[in-house]
């Protein structure tokens, strides 16, 4: 490894922190990965919606910070990364004044590295240069020389490799020795053949401007950007993830769920009864569990579309979409974000960094949660069967329709914001291709765990305040238990009462007292208030109550139906169906007849209910005006669709 | 008597395995600024790895490959070359003639004019 720090120059003290600045796909992030290893966090500065990564290199002796900021092409575009670049160039972001920078650049592609080196030079902060790829110039016949290098850019250069970790304490040591950069070598740099002459002195070999061919590459970007092979490629690539993401995610949710329900029943078993102790275990363990159950299926994800964005294929099916998705104003690299949505919102929503327009970014956020989540298949299952009781075919269509439905209001509804709020020219969709290579697992772990830390950050501080919340409005105020809840509750006590009979009555006693709470309570109330809203759905006023509590999360929907309306909730679904199916509204007509099932059906496919997703919406937007309109513009679609299903229904003759 | 002018040619209609530069650009300033900064700048030659047929294309740049929607892709006018890869392409040099007319597409680049 070379370094080189030519001339002495007026002395100043080391840098304790540099960032790095260099085009996509240059191995910076690697670079970044083998410098601070985990001691590194994801930072969002204020007014802006890229981010840049913080850690601490303890490479060389002194602690060095350091900010790897997004790649960019030039920092002088009108693009958010290259904007953020600027702002941290000049010292503009809070926190993040660099003493040096670190120019990352691809030996392979020198012309572009030297046209940023050149905008970055002139900022006058200390500049060092990491050059990268070296082994794939020399694959490719070139040679590398960074002490030539280094002579002609007057700035100490270092040879490194981030992903087999080599080069890094040479690197350090150049960032330590970089100083201001002489204005003589600013000056010649704006001359026209600068950038030519540079590479003439520093690289050599029989083709000193890289190669064109490369037959495997094209091969197989032939395959995979093909109109119809790419399409397949990708439905397979997606299917094969998402098998992945479900299979192998159960175990470790399985444990998580019974993790957090030993960890509730020992404090309810441990702490008196009463509120604190309710609070504790149904309002922040239960609603704690209820998100970070996802966290197996979010850093599976992250970790898949780490390593596939490695290999160079990503950037490929972004492109095979882009034909499909630019229809709808969305871009090729949106479909990922929305598949990803069908496990959980959550991470579909934050994989929407991987889009570079902020519009086209902010358009796939608004409408992710239109995709069925996991989160849906529960109450999906439930109204289904009460749809088709007797056609398992019919209900496997209307079940797969809901998928289809969600997908299509996505789709449509990013057509309409597209050309309305959210109007404006994208980004043209010109996207570099990299190299295809083997992927790095190193590095797919660790963004992994930076994401998985975003996430559990997430729900320890919005989610569980949203958790409390939530537990306040459907827990208070208590209602006095009802006489025939302690009737029963009496009867079971009885000697005489067999053991099987006494456990019925007390699961009957304690489904009679949750229903009376579930009434009484605040969130219960709102449901009542909100009944002749509902009515045109067919709703009555404890179906109501169940959608109301679906605004929470939609899986509640099954618990309190049954609770409410049946006899409480089974792990049978068969069962469950039978005895809502035989409930009837105070008038005597059936509760869940065909119209009112199929709307409540379509509503449940397309309503926005769940607040950790709009929490996470406004994190990622940074407002929560586009939480609102999320939720606003979600919820009446799903009213409107929902209403004129139930009309299409009854005048075909479905009942009513 | 006017020397005709070369011939231009969209860059969606280029085929795979053709070579060309970059003759300009219908395209606002700040997309310009982006191909520019990618690498894709005035004169600069390139070479058809995926002819863009109604979809996207892939570009060859030196060391870069480009994939390019086709609504950009017809917006940038390229001049057909025979010259060899990676080398330079002087202005007017292996450009057939064309009869073709109508308005000038600005340059990608206005100011910066060193190419390789």
């Amino acid at each position: 490894m070379t370094i080189a720090a030519p001339g002495a120059r007026v002395p100043a003290p080391p840098p304790s922190r540099v960032a790095m600045v260099g085009n996509p796909n240059v191995g910076k992030t690697s670079l970044f990965n083998r410098m601070c290893g985990v001691r590194a966090k994801t930072a969002n500065f204020a007014g802006s919606t890229v981010e840049a990564r913080v850690g601490t290199c303890a490479s060389g002796g002194a602690e060095l910070e350091v900010v790897d900021l997004p790649g960019v092409y030039a920092i002088d575009l009108e693009l958010p990364e290259s904007r953020l670049c600027r702002d941290c160039l000049a010292g503009r972001l809070a926190g993040c004044m660099p003493d040096a920078l670190l120019v990352v650049i691809d030996a392979t592609n020198m012309q572009r590295g030297l046209r940023l080196f050149r905008s970055v030079a002139t900022s006058g902060r200390p500049v060092a240069v990491a050059l990268t790829m070296t082994d794939l110039a020399r694959a490719r016949g070139l040679s590398v020389d960074a002490q030539r290098l280094s002579v002609a850019l007057g700035v100490p250069c270092a040879i490194a490799n981030g992903r087999e970790g080599t080069g890094i304490e040479p690197l350090v040591a150049a960032i330590h020795a970089a100083r201001e950069v002489p204005p003589t070598v600013v000056a010649a740099s704006l001359r026209p053949q600068w950038s030519d002459e540079t590479i003439a002195t520093s690289i050599g070999g029989p083709n000193t401007l890289g190669t064109d061919h490369d037959r495997l590459t094209d091969r197989l970007d032939a395959a995979f950007t093909h109109p119809i092979l790419g399409g397949v490629v990708f439905l397979a690539a997606m299917a094969l993830m998402f098998f992945a993401i479900f299979r192998l995610a159960e175990i470790p949710m399985t444990l998580i769920e019974d993790g957090f329900a030993w960890l509730g029943a020992t404090l309810a078993a441990a702490l008196p009864e009463g509120a604190l102790t309710s609070l504790l275990v149904d309002g922040v363990i239960g609603g704690v569990a209820g998100t970070v159950v996802f966290l197996p299926q979010i850093c599976l994800l992250f970790f898949l579309l780490a390593l596939l964005e490695d290999t160079g294929y990503l950037a490929r099916a972004a492109f095979v979409m882009d034909r499909i998705m630019c229809r709808f104003g969305l871009p090729g690299q949106a479909f990922v974000p929305l598949l990803s949505s069908h496990a959980c919102a959550l991470p579909g929503i934050m994989s929407a960094r991987l889009i570079p327009d902020p519009q086209d970014r902010l358009a796939t956020i608004l409408v992710a949660p239109f995709m069925s989540c996991s989160a849906r298949v529960g109450v999906y299952v439930l109204l289904v069967t009460l749809l088709f009781p007797q056609s398992g075919l019919l209900a496997g269509l209307a079940f797969a329709g809901c998928y289809a439905l969600g997908a299509l209001a996505a789709l449509v509804t990013a057509a309409i914001f597209r050309r309305t709020i959210l109007r404006g020219k994208s980004r043209p969709m010109v996207l570099e291709l990299p190299p295809y290579r083997l992927p790095d697992l190193r590095a797919a772990l660790l963004s992994t765990y930076d994401r998985a830390l975003v996430f559990l950050k997430n729900a320890g501080t919005v989610i569980l305040a949203i958790c409390v919340v939530m537990w306040w409005i459907s827990a208070y105020p208590r209602a006095e238990t009802p006489a025939a809840a302690v009737a029963l509750e009496a009867r079971a006590s009885e000697p005489s009462t067999a053991p099987d009979e006494a456990d019925a009555l007390r699961a009957e006693a304690e489904t009679i007292s949750a229903r009376a709470q579930q009434e009484q309570s605040f969130a219960g109330r709102i449901g009542g208030a909100m009944q002749p809203l509902f009515s045109p759905l067919g709703l009555d006023d404890r179906l109501t109550v169940a959608v109301m509590t679906s605004f929470l999360a939609r899986e509640v929907f099954r618990s309190t139906v049954t609770v409410l309306v049946g006899q409480g909730d089974s792990e049978d679904d068969a069962k469950v169906a039978d005895e809502l199916a035989q409930a009837t509204r105070a008038d005597g007509t059936r509760l869940f007849d065909a119209p009112t099932s199929a709307g409540l059906l379509v509503f449940y496919v397309l309503a926005m209910q769940c607040l950790p997703t709009l929490a996470v919406t406004r994190r990622e937007t940074g407002s929560w005006k586009w939480a609102a309109l999320q939720f606003g513009w979600m919820s009446a679609v799903a009213y409107l669709l929902a209403w004129l299903t139930r009309i299409l229904v009854i005048a075909l003759g479905g009942g009513g | 008597m006017a020397e005709p002018e070369p011939i231009r040619l969209p860059l969606t209609q280029l085929k795979r395995g053709d070579r060309a530069m970059v003759a300009g650009a219908s395209l606002s300033e700040e997309d310009r600024a982006v191909l520019r900064a990618m690498g894709l700048d005035d004169r600069c030659t390139f070479t058809v790895c995926r002819a863009s047929s109604g979809g996207p294309c892939i570009i060859q740049l030196d060391a870069t490959r480009l994939g390019l929607s086709p609504e950009l892709a017809k917006r940038i006018l390229t001049r057909p070359c025979d010259c060899p890869e990676s080398a330079c392409c002087a202005p007017g040099e292996d450009a057939a003639p064309t009869s073709g007319t109508g308005t000038t597409p600005p340059p990608l680049s206005s100011t910066d004019h060193h190419r390789r």
